[in-house]
């Protein structure tokens, strides 16, 4: 499978006639957008704002974030089994919208989601905080379920994603990224003497507000997979989460994982990168035990001998990630995890809920207990009262003069478990 | 009785178990993984792990535990499965005693201590998390045909019956 993404660069966002790309400015039809949104019958209302790095504004609760991007050619659509159909992507050509972002707010329950200031000292923990952002403020209709209320937000933003680079597929990308994923007996006789790493990639799958989609199906009924790097690029993986702000893996960052891509870089010369095995997360142990004895199973079928594992969320994922790591241990494939942490506030306390021996190496995305003073925005999108209800709040975390202290937790990618977050370590 | 349910989430008061022992404790959800591991000691098993993903014990007043009894077991949920009565499965008392190695370090909410419309939002995803261990522990879902009952804290009355193990 080979894949190219053409990356067109978005420098700013305003409001206008027609939605186009100008000059590396998003112009934005605000009334055809809003109109497109509302044709799904579950939503009662939605707004449009615009929000750049730099500016005094806070998001929350913000559900998830998706790149805008939309097929040239290969055949179907992207985010398969929502906008686009189910026939396999990953192929052709996939026009993206580099530097903007849809992120969906809205409330669904609490405790759930997250903040993104776009400055101050909150910004410097997201990664959205750098991108120019549509705001969709969402408001299901009262009488929709809480599961159609969350379907609804989660579609909205596809939608919206593949509408603007729909709509700006005609401007001429700035580069073109290549990427190629080759057939599994070209790829095990590839580079000899490389050893052959295939990405454990895990999924949360277990259960409303905690779901991940594969395909269109929900990642907690299905068994480990195979999957090519390119259908993530093009929106195989899809967030139907709105757990742990600081560790979700929301659909922008499925679409950019930075270890596929990390993967991809060293591939051909220090490793041989032979493929991404999908996993879940379910609750219950015969399913974490089956999930886990599977991708191992399969990564033994690749003949790997290291993987990596990325977990998604905290508390029994953890499980799941050291299942993953014992279980490959044991079939003599090294493991590299990569995780964060729980550690309290002053990091003196338990990391992870579970260990095992095995986990020599591990990369930590951060502590997410550590707290921070987020200072009063001029402009707040969606609802602040939400800081005292969100998760890595508490009753009293927003305060009088609209500033707020929360955990890192509360902020959208501060501890992503993909590394696709603002906290890291050089060596010296 | 193959299933033990214990929970301090009011809505599984008005669902429907039938044949399931109910353990409805009214009071934290420390109680509830307490009363979870001392059947861990008496044989039992647990079906889900002990942990919610992505909540810490201040964040979320609610907890459910579904144990089955191991003599009984045709759901095998461990590869450590005990098939002799009061033999202790070791994987689940490892991870009940992870968990509660969390819940007592950690500040735990209480519901009380929580607005009525935060406690309903956290008892619906607490039923919510716990579908896929229900079902597999085959619960039809009888009670939920209207949808998710009205949520009424209030008729979670302090257990004085046979039933409270907490």
């Amino acid at each position: 499978m080979k894949l190219e993404l053409h990356k067109a660069p978005v420098r700013s966002l305003r409001f206008g006639p027609q939605t186009t790309l100008e000059n590396d400015v998003l112009v934005i039809n605000q009334q055809e957008l809003q109109a497109l949104l509302l044709e799904d019958p579950r939503l009662a209302a939605v707004t449009v704002d615009l929000a750049h790095p730099g500016e005094s504004i806070r998001i929350m609760p913000v559900k998830d974030a998706v790149e805008p991007r939309c097929k040239l050619s290969g055949g179907n659509e992207v985010f398969p089994g929502f906008i686009g159909g189910v026939e396999t992507v990953g192929q052709g050509a996939t026009f993206v919208l580099e530097g903007a972002t849809v992120l969906t707010t809205g409330r669904l329950v609490a405790p759930q989601e997250g903040i993104v200031d776009m400055s101050g000292p909150g910004a410097a923990y997201t990664p959205f905080s750098s991108t120019c952002n549509i705001v969709l403020g969402l408001t299901p209709r009262e009488d929709v379920t809480l599961h159609e209320a969350e379907a609804t937000c989660r579609m909205v933003g596809l939608k919206a994603a593949h509408y603007l680079a729909c709509r700006c597929k005609a401007a001429k990308a700035a580069r073109v990224e290549h990427y190629a994923f080759p057939p599994l007996a070209e790829a095990m006789a590839a580079h000899p003497g490389l050893p052959k790493v295939a990405y454990i990639y895990m999924l949360q799958s277990q259960g409303l507000l905690h779901d991940t989609w594969v395909y269109g199906v929900d990642a907690k009924k299905t068994l480990p997979t195979l999957i090519s790097p390119t259908e993530i690029m093009d929106g195989a993986v899809i967030s139907g989460n709105c757990v742990s702000a600081c560790d979700k893996n929301n659909t922008y960052v499925h679409q950019n994982n930075p270890i596929i891509k990390a993967l991809y870089a060293r591939h051909g010369k220090e490793i041989n990168f032979v493929g991404v095995i999908l996993t879940n997360e379910n609750v219950t142990l015969a399913d974490k035990q089956r999930s886990s004895s599977y991708a191992v199973k399969l990564a033994s079928m690749l003949g790997v001998t290291a993987a990596v594992i990325s977990e998604e969320g905290f508390g029994n994922p953890d499980a799941d990630l050291v299942l993953n790591c014992v279980k490959a241990e044991s079939a003599g494939i090294k493991t590299v995890l990569v995780t964060d942490e729980y550690a309290g506030a002053n990091g003196a306390s338990q990391s992870l809920a579970d260990s095992c021996p095995e986990g020599t190496a591990v990369v930590t995305a951060g502590n997410a207990n550590a707290t921070i003073v987020l200072p009063p925005m001029a402009k707040v999108l969606g609802d602040p009262a939400q800081a005292d209800v969100i998760a890595g709040g508490f009753f009293g975390s927003l305060r009088a003069d609209g500033s707020m202290e929360v955990e890192l937790q509360a902020i959208l990618g501060a501890t992503n478990e993909l590394g696709f977050n603002k906290i890291g370590a050089y060596t010296i | 009785m193959v299933f033990v349910l214990f929970s301090n989430n009011p809505l599984m008061r008005v669902l429907r178990f039938p044949g399931w022992e109910l353990g409805l404790t009214p009071v934290s959800s420390l109680d509830v993984l307490l009363a979870g591991r001392n059947r861990v000691h008496a044989g039992w098993q647990l079906l889900h792990h002990p942990l919610y993903g992505n909540y810490r014990p201040h964040q979320q007043p609610y907890r459910s535990l579904l144990l089955q009894n191991s003599t009984a077991s045709t759901i095998q949920a461990n590869t450590q499965a005990t098939t002799q009565q009061a033999q202790v499965n070791l994987t689940s008392l490892h991870l009940v005693e992870e968990a509660l190695g969390i819940y007592q370090t950690a500040p735990v909410l209480l519901p009380h201590q929580a607005p009525h419309s935060f406690l309903r939002d956290c008892a619906t995803i607490d039923l919510e998390l716990m579908r896929l261990p229900l079902a597999q522990a085959g619960w039809a879902e009888l009670g939920l045909e209207g949808g998710i009952p009205p949520f009424l804290p209030d008729t979670l009355l302090p257990c004085t019956g046979g039933n409270c193990e907490a």
